[in-house]
């Protein structure tokens, strides 16, 4: 059994606008272990990146506020640890990228400066912090000329050019793709054993992404970074995830491995989201399938309710009355819905076992 | 950047030449003349004048554009010509007033920012709460209030409650800084207040915008602190608008505040401005007019400058 990193359990963060409640994330859980690519998957408006957000206190408040739950973050709660703890754990031990590298990185600083203070932050090159070989190369040498030459090390990393030259240039002056790598760069600065990735390729060039996701994940091999991705991109979680969750409506309706979400989905939302991918190998009369309804408004959805059940063919009365909670399938394969042993047709349908 | 500068203060001789025309037409436009006010002034003294002769005398019986191309010409050899009325050299005036009003713009311009920024920091990273309820109001009635009555009550209540007047006579800085400081502390101050009130909300709602911005919040999942966050990401992406303002303001204060030179009994360039208005004392409105225009061209060419140190993606040119 592989050791847990992280445990998020029962995560409630709420906007509170104008008077009404937004339930963004309500009842999320999972587990990352260490070292793996988890994916979490959902749609625009399902919570993914407020629940993202929450890990590390992020979400602004107002209007934002966590209204319960806990972030097991080495035997210790995320949520109810000290303003000055959570800091030191934010870009060291647990670090985000974000979905537009043009507008997260500060326009008018270098990106090397950006690097630094990352670095500088968190004392990432005092001596109790660098290896054997790293001390004796950096012997004498101050702070910031060390966090300097780790910057340029980090941007070679990632595949940047010349990082003596470009450490000096301004976001400005690099492409989208250089930009998120760039993000990735800083990132890592800390080697943190988290690395949260909130749908990283969504703003890039298509073939730009492939670049990104690669080096990303060839990282999180080579430092045993635990990585969460968010997307919405299926291909992107067939090709890398180790596990898989599925959201929606501001909690995890299915989760597990590739094959168990691929091969032999459950959930009816899941079933809809796999239908929906287009494919090559049907005629083109077959058109592009579309799940009925629209996603959710999450100020209208009852707490006490299949959040899904509003677009679901499967509903009946104990789904608009009931939230149903994840059960246990297979050994990690979980899903949240009280008619998952009657989509089999379906799913023979949609995937052809 | 060098050869910038170069161009734009080349490009400044025609913005010059155009202020000097316009100037001297609306001069010539405003209804009445100085001839009219030496008459009145000598027939009042119960003496004989002839008007034809007053104006042969002046030089004002030329055609106006030759009177122009007169007044030009000694410009460009940097003597803007005398007084109508005391005949002082307008060169030498302005040499001896302006930098009186400079020293109380400057004053004003920085004791105002020091007021503003930091207020409206904290009110950006406090919004909504009672301290930036509080400031915000207190900024609101600072702009609304008149700056002759705040002064008045500045100069007026502590002499009567507790006989303390500032300094009423001029001493030049470099004579004795210290009674000079004392002369301006007041006025400066009073001016800076009202426009502060202004400032702060302008500086308070640009830092609540970059405060959404999602570099701000990368720099929170870095695990920075809110001072690091708010000095080094959050102000200097917020300064571009209130450089500009900041801009304005000294362009306006190189004019001179003509109440509070008045109150304090500062012998500035606003005072003299409004006389020679008064008199039509051509001469004087006209060199004055031109040094202002040189002035606050030359604060826009900082501002512009400035932008590109603020903002590496700024291109100048």
């Amino acid at each position: 059994m592989e050791e847990t990193l992280l445990e998020v359990r029962d995560l409630r963060t709420w906007f509170f606008t104008g008077g009404t409640i937004v339930r963004a994330v309500d009842g999320l859980s999972y587990t990352v272990k260490k070292g793996e690519c988890a994916a979490i998957i959902g749609e625009s408006g399902s919570g993914k990146s407020v629940g993202a957000l929450s890990l590390l206190r992020l979400v602004p408040f107002p209007p934002g506020k966590i209204m319960g739950g806990q972030v097991i973050y080495k035997g210790e709660d995320l949520l109810s640890c000290s303003e000055e703890r959570i800091r030191s754990i934010r870009g060291r031990e647990i670090s985000m990228i974000f979905q537009e590298p043009s507008t997260a990185l500060n326009p008018v600083m270098t990106i090397g400066a950006q690097i630094v203070e990352n670095i500088m932050l968190h004392n990432g090159v005092s001596d109790e912090n660098l290896t054997v070989e790293e001390r004796t190369r950096w012997q004498g040498v101050p702070l910031r000329q060390r966090a300097m030459d780790r910057a340029k090390e980090l941007l070679s990393l990632v595949d940047i050019p010349n990082p003596t030259a470009r450490i000096k240039d301004y976001p400005f002056q690099f492409s989208g793709g250089m930009q998120q790598r760039a993000m990735i760069a800083m990132a890592m600065s800390c080697n943190p054993k988290l690395l949260i990735a909130d749908e990283p390729t969504t703003a890039l060039d298509v073939t730009v992404q492939a670049q990104v996701l690669e080096r990303l994940n060839s990282l999180r091999a080579r430092f045993g970074t635990a990585l969460i991705i968010i997307t919405h991109n299926l291909g992107v979680v067939a090709r890398y995830a180790s596990s898989v969750k599925i959201m929606y409506g501001g909690s995890i309706v299915e989760e597990g491995s590739p094959q168990d979400i691929f091969e032999h989905p459950l959930h009816p939302y899941t079933l809809g989201l796999i239908r929906a991918v287009p494919r090559l190998d049907l005629p083109r009369s077959h058109g592009l399938h579309t799940i009925e309804g629209e996603p959710p408004n999450m100020a209208l959805i009852p707490p006490n309710c299949c959040p899904f059940h509003f677009r679901c063919r499967y509903a009946d009365e104990q789904c608009r009355s009931h939230r149903p909670e994840l059960q246990a399938q297979s050994d990690h394969h979980r899903c949240a819905c009280f008619h998952a042993d009657q989509t089999g047709a379906e799913r023979q349908e949609v995937c052809g076992i | 950047m060098g050869k910038y500068i170069v161009k734009r203060l080349i490009l400044l001789l025609p913005s010059l030449l155009l202020v000097c025309t316009i100037v001297f037409g609306l001069m010539r436009l405003i209804p009445g003349s100085a001839v009219d006010a030496i008459v009145q002034q000598m027939v009042n003294a119960g003496q004989s004048v002839d008007r034809g002769q007053v104006e042969r005398m002046l030089g004002l019986d030329k055609p106006a554009v030759e009177q122009f191309l007169i007044w030009l010409g000694g410009a460009l050899r940097g003597d803007l010509g005398s007084s109508l009325f005391d005949y002082q050299p307008v060169l030498k005036t302005i040499s001896t007033q302006l930098p009186v009003t400079l020293e109380l713009g400057i004053m004003t311009l920085l004791l105002s920012n020091v007021i503003s920024i930091p207020l409206g920091l904290f009110c950006a990273s406090r919004q909504n709460s009672l301290g930036d309820y509080v400031i915000r109001a207190i900024g609101v009635v600072l702009m609304a209030v008149p700056v002759f009555w705040i002064a008045t009550i500045a100069l007026v209540y502590p002499a009567t409650k507790w006989g303390y007047a500032p300094p009423m006579n001029y001493v030049s800085f470099f004579v004795d800084p210290l009674e000079n400081l004392r002369m301006f502390l007041l006025p400066a101050l009073l001016g800076a207040m009202t426009s502060a009130g202004n400032q702060l909300r302008m500086v308070r709602t640009m830092n609540l915008e970059v405060l959404r911005m999602d570099y701000v919040r990368t720099a929170w999942a870095k695990g920075a602190h809110e001072r690091l966050i708010l000095f080094r990401h959050v102000f200097r992406n917020a300064m571009i608008p209130v450089v500009t303002a900041i801009g304005g303001a000294a362009g306006g204060m190189a004019g001179g505040s003509v109440i509070l030179e008045n109150l304090f009994n500062i012998p500035g360039i606003g005072q003299q401005m409004v006389t020679a208005l008064n008199n039509r004392d051509y001469p004087v409105i006209q060199g004055c007019v031109v040094v202002f225009s040189v002035i606050v061209m030359l604060i826009n060419l900082l501002v512009d400058i400035s932008y590109k140190w603020i903002d590496p993606r700024v291109e100048l040119d």
